[in-house]
């Protein structure tokens, strides 16, 4: 019965850390700036493609730990340098949430149109880093190396970002500007309120186009996963509620171990459950479990 | 908060009859003129128009996006496909009909109970969150639904045991569409309309002067469920065929996207927005094919960042007052002159 669980829960370690990195990508932006933005999940899409493609490009077969950290490096700056670019050339402009919604969801179209016209509709794969890294056993079951690395990187991001957020000046100037906080008094303070809201956006941007990189050597990709993406994270955040990063982790594995043990009994419902579980929260906590109620 | 969506007016009644009683002629009148192609593209705007009323109807009137359109569509496209396709029961539309309007009634209503309990981004993305689940259901479902395949062979409709040709259907689904305009427009001129307008002023105060909010929303998506609905089993004939992807929350998002461009301020908005997008597929498919996702998305978000909700019907508005307004003042300019 341990093991069973403990297989389990191994098992739902990718599905975890992917859920943690994307439903903060979308969580910080509501979070700090009090926008929707729903291009993160265009990101996602462009960063796993990136990864498979400089992955066969430059390693092909082979592997090596560095290379692959360093394709990674490149793609969340790549992420990053979208998401700012696309928040100061457009989304500045939006003014109110339906707004905001209804245009980056034709964004998404966008970034979906333009991975159809570069790498076609077939998917794409590059399982390299997930089959050379070789596998561990723990407790009598065996977990593949790459299971292992991607939580812990994603681990790392959120105690790092948790660092950032809570143990820096900057961090500080960020909570203040949050929905926590009071954004007019922190502008009238003295924090630059367009540079505290670029930054949120290039975060967003890189946790996003990491979560494609990390899980496309699992998963490959494919056109039409930026859906899968957008619900997870948004299920995430109803069940979790906004801006808790303890409530995030929480949250995605309720939702990973959930997933990979329905996945197993009756795969029909394999998507359901989450929704399931986000329904029952809004008629029991309608702002999350662990969410506080916001004036968003 | 939200003073823009009081300032909005119910629309006049006369004028929109009288435009109903000409375009009503106008699409009477053209299929004898133009090919059975083009007749057909006319056909799906038709069937279009229910649905994106559903979308203008949460948006115009309680100032929430409703991506999710595509379950109620989808679920009376599967009661059509199921009754008169694979479980062949009967192909009578005056049963059908109401068939798929029940179920999809009854599916929005506990649907609704969910999604409107919060409103903005959750209420959008509870929305999508629904059209996936109903999609992965369908799509694993093999042996009941046909998986990925779906299902096709569906028998020809008919009303009143007569037998429908394809000129016949175009007339039925005009007579539906027709029906369902003046439906809303009843709808819109409601105090129930009113009651949603000032839930979306302010949803507390609305509370505190004794509007039933939660029954009131419920009520509105319960409504847009049920025109998707009356689409859906229309659509089923008119393609011959359903698939999982009827329930791909894109495809929901189309009829958001055709009210944007027809605008959500004006009544005539969906029923230009719905012409609006079908032409624009029609002619991207065309000629650019592999850019129709960029062009179309594209355009929806220059749309939104320039004009908002206004749509080309708010633009039109907006230019006859102006015009007028000009025209007024040289009147006036003439008469002190004179």
């Amino acid at each position: 019965m341990l093991s069973a669980c403990i297989t389990c829960i191994l098992n739902a370690l990718p599905i975890v850390s992917y859920i943690i990195m994307l439903s903060f990508s979308l969580n910080f932006i509501l979070y700090i700036s009090g926008r929707v933005s729903l291009t993160f999940a265009g990101i996602y899409l462009v960063g796993a493609y990136v990864t498979v493609s400089l992955g066969t490009f430059f390693l092909g077969n082979t592997f090596s730990l560095p290379a692959f950290l360093a394709i990674l490096l490149a793609v969340s700056l790549m992420g990053a340098a979208i998401s700012i670019i696309i928040y100061g050339i457009f989304e500045r402009f939006l003014t109110t949430d339906v707004h905001r919604m209804i245009a980056t969801s034709s964004l998404l179209m966008v970034f979906s149109g333009i991975v159809k016209l570069n790498w076609g509709t077939t998917p794409v794969t590059y399982s390299a880093p997930f089959l050379k890294m070789g596998t561990s056993e723990i407790v009598g079951s065996i977990v593949p190396n790459y299971y292992l690395f991607m939580f812990g990187f994603a681990v790392l991001l959120m105690l790092a970002l948790a660092y950032f957020l809570y143990r820096t000046t900057w961090g500080l100037r960020f909570r203040a500007s949050s929905l926590d906080g009071d954004r007019i008094m922190a502008q009238s303070c003295g924090v630059n309120q367009n540079l505290v809201t670029m930054i949120t956006f290039g975060i967003s941007g890189m946790l996003a186009s990491l979560a494609g990189g990390l899980y496309a050597p699992i998963a490959g990709a494919s056109y039409g996963i930026e859906g899968n993406a957008l619900l997870l994270a948004a299920l995430t955040i109803i069940i979790g509620g906004v801006g808790s990063i303890g409530g995030a982790i929480l949250t995605a594995f309720m939702i990973g171990i959930a997933r990979v043990v329905t996945a197993i009994q009756m795969p029909i419902l394999e998507l359901a459950v989450p929704f399931i579980i986000a329904s029952a929260t809004l008629m029991i906590r309608p702002f999350g479990l662990w969410g506080k109620e916001l004036k968003h | 908060m939200n003073t823009e969506a009081i300032m909005a007016i119910p629309p006049k009644r006369g004028g929109t009859l009288l435009w109903t009683l000409a375009l009503t002629a106008f699409a009477v009148l053209i299929p004898f003129f133009i090919s059975g192609y083009q007749r057909t593209l006319i056909q799906k705007s038709l069937l279009w128009i229910p649905a994106v009323f559903g979308v203008y109807i949460l948006y115009s009137l309680l100032r929430q996006v409703h991506f999710g359109q595509s379950i109620f569509i989808g679920l009376g496209s599967y009661v059509t496909a199921f009754l008169a396709g694979k479980y062949y029961v009967t192909n009578e539309l005056l049963i059908l009909l109401p068939a798929g309007l029940i179920i999809t009634i009854i599916f929005a209503y506990v649907l609704g109970i969910f999604i409107t309990k919060r409103t903005g981004f959750y209420f959008a993305v509870m929305g999508i969150a629904v059209t996936m689940v109903f999609w992965s259901l369908v799509y694993k479902a093999r042996t009941i639904t046909g998986g990925s395949d779906g299902i096709s062979h569906i028998k020809h409709p008919c009303l009143a045991t007569f037998p429908l040709s394809d000129l016949g259907f175009y007339y039925v689904c005009l007579v539906v569409t027709v029906c369902m305009i003046l439906l809303m427009q009843r709808i819109l001129n409601s105090s129930f309309s009113l009651q949603l307008r000032a839930i979306a002023g302010d949803l507390d105060k609305a509370e505190s002067i004794g509007i039933p909010v939660k029954r009131m929303q419920n009520l509105a998506f319960t409504i847009a469920g049920a025109n998707a609905g009356v689409t859906g089993v229309l659509l089923a004939f008119a393609y011959n065929y359903v698939g999982p992807s009827t329930f791909d929350w894109g495809y929901g998002g189309n009829f958001v996207q055709s009210a944007i461009i027809g605008g959500v301020n004006s009544f005539a908005g969906p029923i230009v927005g719905v012409f609006g997008f079908i032409n624009l597929e029609f002619f991207i498919s065309a000629w650019f094919a592999d850019l129709w996702e960029i062009i179309i998305g594209l355009t929806i978000a220059i749309i939104v960042v320039t004009v908002g909700e206004e749509g080309v019907t708010g633009i039109a508005q907006s230019l006859f007052a102006r015009i007028k307004s000009k025209m007024k003042n040289t009147k006036e300019s003439t008469y002190k002159n004179g």
